[in-house]
């Protein structure tokens, strides 16, 4: 994967403070789109019009946010308490490195061996090896955020980083905007902020385009590590093709989308999964509820370990993700 | 219109969150010829209008969500048995030993397994587990299942309606058809009755998953007042201090934060003066039904809420009394031949 790409997964980007990637974002899209705007909330969207007569708006929506911290309380010595930004599990941040927008770095650690059992995010600190209250304050204030400071890599046709939820489905996105040349439709490509804290940014930004249809593109789970690691259930596994989303909390997609969807790729012989998440949702559950509705669907990349500092997805299922969305981007008649 | 014919329709079909086309066509028909207009949304939501007589007339929406709670297909494993996750509010302790029907290409009947008591392991007896751990025989192999059953086709009880001592409609899903039966009900009535407001009747979709139709039907329907009917935990089992009484002709009228006191009190007032009866129903906790989106999407508009009282709620048994679905529908034609829009603006300046 060419560098520019993985630093994708690198720039700083956590709930509310979405400027650098929306920056970098801005940067590989501005050639391929016809304009490119931020709104009130910080979305990102990239315009690219059709020339075709019977074209139809289509929102496309992967959010650019990832999960993170915020800084609480900063003690006499200097150790930092925090918060988390988005679902996380308190256990997966022990000696995790972190790093702020400014560059600080500084590691995860518990306060003693009893709390580990029920770990909670407030038995946590940060150490940065500042001095004491006031050396660590001449960097960091209360409010700030940090995430996980972890380098991307590519091992067995796969990737492991820390934000592939949802980086890599902005990485679709820019791959997709390279590809498409010729769209039958007004693509609408949406960066979206804040959906680890209630898809805030998908609620906005689809209310203000109300397209015709709207896809987000996201993570789900893969069911094929071992144990019974978490509470809800997928029916996908990494490297089996682009999951089609059926269900997840936040939205049942519209049967004739599903169908169209699956018909499209099974045209393309693009591998593909039927998706049924019974845990957590995606962007596409704020645009499908959108003034008098609108329809909505989801394709993900299944993914391993999803909201933890190295998540896995298979490249190959990338790949079927961008080419069903080329193949939906180019269809002359949407099921809408 | 006889109430009992329609409710067996409509308990006997299916509809579940997300997927309610089959329920859906069944009561376009029904309320088809008698309404001015009926249409749909994107999310399935179906309205059906009956124009009001009024020159000063206000729009008056009522909705009753037509979609049931359900189950879905995960996957189907090695050995033909299907792994299952719930669609709506499903209580465990409902499915062990249950028959279903998977909604897949064609019907296909199953149970759900549960370990004899004879052999249960230690501790397991008279216990559901989770319901990761439940799933689905057919008996079929998962070689014969492949054309049959997919991931993501709908699941539903496989229960029919009785109907006892011939008022007590006993089934799946009559949360809500209990509510959708009462605004067909209502419909018909007003082909007498003169409604003086443009009355909506809203069958909305998905409420059991978040109240998602709700939120988009009153989007787009912009009404100036509305009511939601639903169902009410009905003695013995509600453990509140003032029980909605199911051997009561009255049905429940919500008192409670999503409803708005003027509005209900003019409601008693009409119920009073016609001699209808109802019961208090106290509703203290927000955003359990329709009503809440009405209260809130757009400008928001004050509410009523109407509830049809119902005992074993959220399993293949549910009770409702047809006599308090009767005095519901005829309340709510009068309510919209007499009732005044409760909150007139009032310029301070």
């Amino acid at each position: 994967m060419e560098k520019k790409y993985l630093k994708i997964f690198k720039e700083f980007g956590p709930s509310g403070d979405e400027e650098n990637i929306s920056n970098y974002l801005k940067e590989l899209m501005k050639s391929f789109a016809d304009k490119c705007y931020n709104d009130v909330l910080g979305n990102l969207i990239c315009v690219k019009k059709s020339n075709s007569k019977n074209a139809r708006n289509i929102m496309l929506a992967a959010h650019m946010d990832q999960i993170g911290f915020i800084v609480t309380h900063i003690d006499k010595k200097g150790y930092l308490r925090f918060h988390s930004v988005g679902g996380h599990y308190p256990y997966n941040q022990v000696t995790q490195r972190v790093i702020f927008k400014n560059g600080i770095k500084g590691m995860i650690c518990y306060d003693n061996e009893e709390c580990l059992p029920k770990l909670k995010i407030d038995n946590l600190y940060v150490d940065i090896g500042a001095k004491n209250k006031e050396a660590a304050e001449k960097h960091i204030k209360i409010g700030d955020r940090f995430v996980w400071d972890t380098e991307p890599f590519e091992q067995f046709g796969n990737l492991c980083s820390m934000a592939l939820d949802d980086r890599i489905g902005c990485l679709i996105l820019i791959l997709l905007a390279e590809r498409l040349k010729a769209a039958k439709h007004n693509i609408y490509y949406v960066f979206t902020v804040q959906e680890e804290v209630g898809v805030r940014g998908a609620k906005t930004s689809a209310f203000a385009i109300e397209p015709d249809l709207g896809i987000a593109l996201d993570v789900t789970g893969s069911d094929d590590a071992p144990g019974n690691q978490t509470k809800c259930s997928v029916s996908c596994a990494m490297g089996k093709g682009t999951g089609i989303k059926i269900m997840d909390s936040g939205i049942i997609v519209p049967k004739q989308i599903v169908d169209w969807e699956i018909s499209l790729a099974e045209k393309h012989k693009i591998p593909y999964q039927r998706e049924v998440l019974t845990g957590g949702a995606t962007d596409s559950f704020a645009i499908h509820l959108t003034k008098k509705g609108i329809l909505a669907s989801t394709l993900s990349v299944p993914t391993r370990h999803v909201h933890s500092s190295s998540e896995i997805c298979s490249i190959a299922d990338v790949e079927a993700t961008v080419k069903l969305l080329k193949v939906i981007c180019e269809s002359e008649k949407l099921p809408v | 219109m006889d109430l009992k014919e329609i409710i067996l329709k409509l308990t006997n079909n299916h509809g579940v969150s997300g997927r309610e086309e089959n329920i859906k066509e069944i009561i376009r028909k029904i309320v088809e010829p008698i309404s001015d207009k009926v249409w749909t949304d994107k999310l399935g939501n179906l309205f059906a209008l009956k124009e009001g007589k009024s020159k000063d007339k206000k729009r008056f929406l009522i909705s009753a969500h037509m979609d049931q709670i359900g189950m879905i297909v995960l996957k189907i494993e090695e050995n033909g048995i299907i792994k299952f996750h719930s669609l709506g509010g499903i209580n465990p302790l409902t499915l062990g030993g249950t028959p279903v029907i998977i909604h897949g290409k064609e019907k296909l009947y199953g149970v759900i397994g549960l370990r004899p008591p004879h052999i249960a392991r230690e501790g397991e007896a008279g216990k559901i587990g989770n319901m990761k751990e439940l799933y689905i025989d057919t008996g079929y192999t998962r070689k014969e299942l492949k054309d049959k059953v997919q991931t993501g086709d709908i699941i539903t009880y496989d229960f029919e309606t009785e109907i006892l001592f011939d008022k007590y409609p006993m089934g799946q899903a009559m949360d809500n058809r209990a509510g959708c039966l009462t605004l067909i009900a209502m419909l018909d009535r007003l082909q007498i009755i003169k409604n003086r407001h443009d009355v909506i009747a809203m069958f909305s979709v998905q409420e059991e998953v978040g109240l998602r139709g709700a939120k988009v039907g009153t989007y787009s329907v912009e009404a100036d007042f509305g009511a939601a009917l639903d169902v009410t935990f009905a003695d013995p089992i509600a453990d509140q201090r003032d029980t909605i009484k199911f051997n009561d002709p009255g049905f429940g009228l919500d008192k409670g934060p999503n409803f708005c006191p003027k509005l209900r009190e003019q409601f008693v007032k009409i119920m009073d003066d016609e001699s209808i009866p109802y019961q208090d129903c106290l509703a203290p906790y927000p955003g359990g039904t329709d009503a809440y989106m009405m209260q809130i999407i757009n400008g928001g508009i004050p509410v009523l809420g109407i509830d049809i009282p119902l005992k074993y709620m959220h399993t293949p048994t549910e009770f409702v009394n047809l006599t308090q679905i009767s005095n519901a529908a005829r309340a709510l034609a009068i309510a919209s031949a007499l009732i005044e829009f409760p909150c007139s603006e009032e310029v301070i300046k």
